[in-house]
């Protein structure tokens, strides 16, 4: 028997998430409960819902083998893992890929997952749905997640977009540290000597309840060694601090040698959604201009979805 | 690996348990407010018991409860205000996040994260 098809009325308020190179869509009492660089595990309020992995793939790829291997965790966690058919609906979605079925049932939790690889990406991942062992997972729902699960495109810009953040960092860019702690949002990049870190801090009323946004970047940003100025006509009010020149001899000397390690750094005050964003580039030498403004424009926030728009973001 | 459930301790209480559980403020808790509009809690503080225990066998009498003092923060009064012993923490986080335009998860982890810190203190009960 086939599952209905998703209605759009199924889909109202299906949230983006991006992460790593990877990009779904996801119902919206799903949050994310763990991160990792490539792993996530979404949870609703019952526990986990879902959860992947994913990872480039060297040499060849044999589900098998991987099969293995999570049926042997599985019986040291004291769960049974066996092969079975991708469920009906999920067929659609994964035919793109080279999937394979499976299942597991133990300590009261049960999942549907597949293992799955695709060979133009060389990519592999395992995605697994959590449910009660009693009830099966919801094919409809599965299958809508699975249909809008978009695996890491190579030579590619990274794109973003977690919680209430987005952002596209240029290629060569890789993730060096992330932290999600309420009220601080904290994603960490780097290329070679380049570093890039986005920040969101929230609420900002209340951040901004005994300083302006300048006191706010010199104080709690981090920005203490910045020469700050607030940027003109800018909407949002934004401030922008830059590493102050060089004084004394073996500065100048380091900077003409393109020795010395010089930072820039953006806030603005999202005051419609009561949230402050941050950028704070950091390289030797140099700040790369265009790409502090590619970075710039491609940083902000998730729109809020709203009823009008019952369409899950593409 | 860490896809199948491990063999770890289980957990006390289970997330949504956690949130449907009502806070109650310690009816000894006296509240002030400043003029910036933060609440100050003072509370008793009993001695910890091997201080009494101490305390008596070397004749000393461990005297009345002293009283502990806990100055909140903007968050933390707006949290503390939402406390009305009927609200399950999950309407005030969900409270807290609509007043602030938090992410949902979010103020549910500052929430409860607060209530444990207010928990440990003896200035709420969950029931």
């Amino acid at each position: 028997m086939r599952a209905a098809e998703p209605t759009r009325a199924n889909l109202i308020g299906w949230k983006e998430l991006a992460w790593n190179g990877i990009r779904l869509a996801v119902p919206p009492d799903w949050e994310p409960g763990r991160i990792d660089a490539r792993h996530l595990r979404l949870e609703s309020e019952s526990g986990p819902a879902m959860e992947v992995k994913w990872g480039p793939v060297r040499g060849a790829f044999s589900h098998q083998r991987y099969f293995r291997r999570l049926r042997t965790l599985g019986t040291a966690a004291g769960a049974v893992a066996r092969c079975s058919p991708l469920p009906a609906a999920w067929e659609p979605a994964l035919g793109r890929y080279d999937a394979k079925g499976f299942s597991w049932a133990g300590g009261g939790v049960a999942a549907t997952g597949a293992i799955f690889y695709c060979p133009r990406r060389r990519t592999a991942g395992l995605i697994q749905f959590f449910h009660a062992p009693e009830a099966p997972a919801d094919a409809r729902r599965t299958a809508a997640v699975l249909e809008r699960l978009h695996l890491p495109e190579e030579r590619r810009g990274t794109h973003w977009a977690v919680f209430d953040i987005r952002a596209e960092l240029p290629e060569g860019f890789r993730l060096i540290r992330h932290r999600f702690e309420p009220g601080r949002f904290t994603l960490a990049f780097a290329s070679g000597r380049c570093r890039v870190e986005l920040v969101r801090w929230a609420p900002a009323a209340v951040l901004l309840h005994d300083r302006d946004l300048e006191g706010f970047a010199r104080s709690a940003a981090g920005g203490g060694a910045l020469r700050f100025a607030a940027m003109r006509d800018e909407d949002p009010a934004a401030v922008e601090g830059q590493s102050p020149e060089p004084a004394g001899l073996i500065e100048r000397l380091a900077a003409n040698m393109g020795r010395r390690t010089v930072c820039r750094m953006r806030l603005w005050h999202a005051a419609a959604r009561n949230r402050i964003l941050g950028i704070r580039m950091q390289d030797r030498g140099v700040i790369d201009t265009a790409l502090w403004e590619k970075v710039v424009k491609a940083y902000g926030l998730v729109a809020v979805p709203t009823p009008s728009d019952p369409h899950p973001p593409r | 690996m860490g896809w199948l459930p491990s063999r770890r301790r289980p957990t006390l209480i289970r997330r949504d348990e956690a949130l449907g559980a009502v806070p109650v403020k310690n009816r000894y808790v006296r509240e002030a407010r400043l003029e910036n509009g933060v609440v100050v809690l003072h509370y008793p503080v009993s001695a910890p018991p091997w201080v009494v225990r101490i305390a008596r066998w070397i004749g000393k009498d461990p005297g009345a409860p002293r009283e502990g003092r806990l100055q909140l923060d903007a968050l933390g009064t707006a949290v503390w205000g939402l406390i009305d012993g009927r609200r399950p923490v999950r309407e005030i986080a969900a409270a807290f996040a609509a007043a602030h335009q938090l992410e949902p998860r979010e103020a549910q982890t500052a929430v409860a994260h607060f209530m444990r810190q207010l928990g440990r203190r003896g200035l709420v009960g969950l029931r």
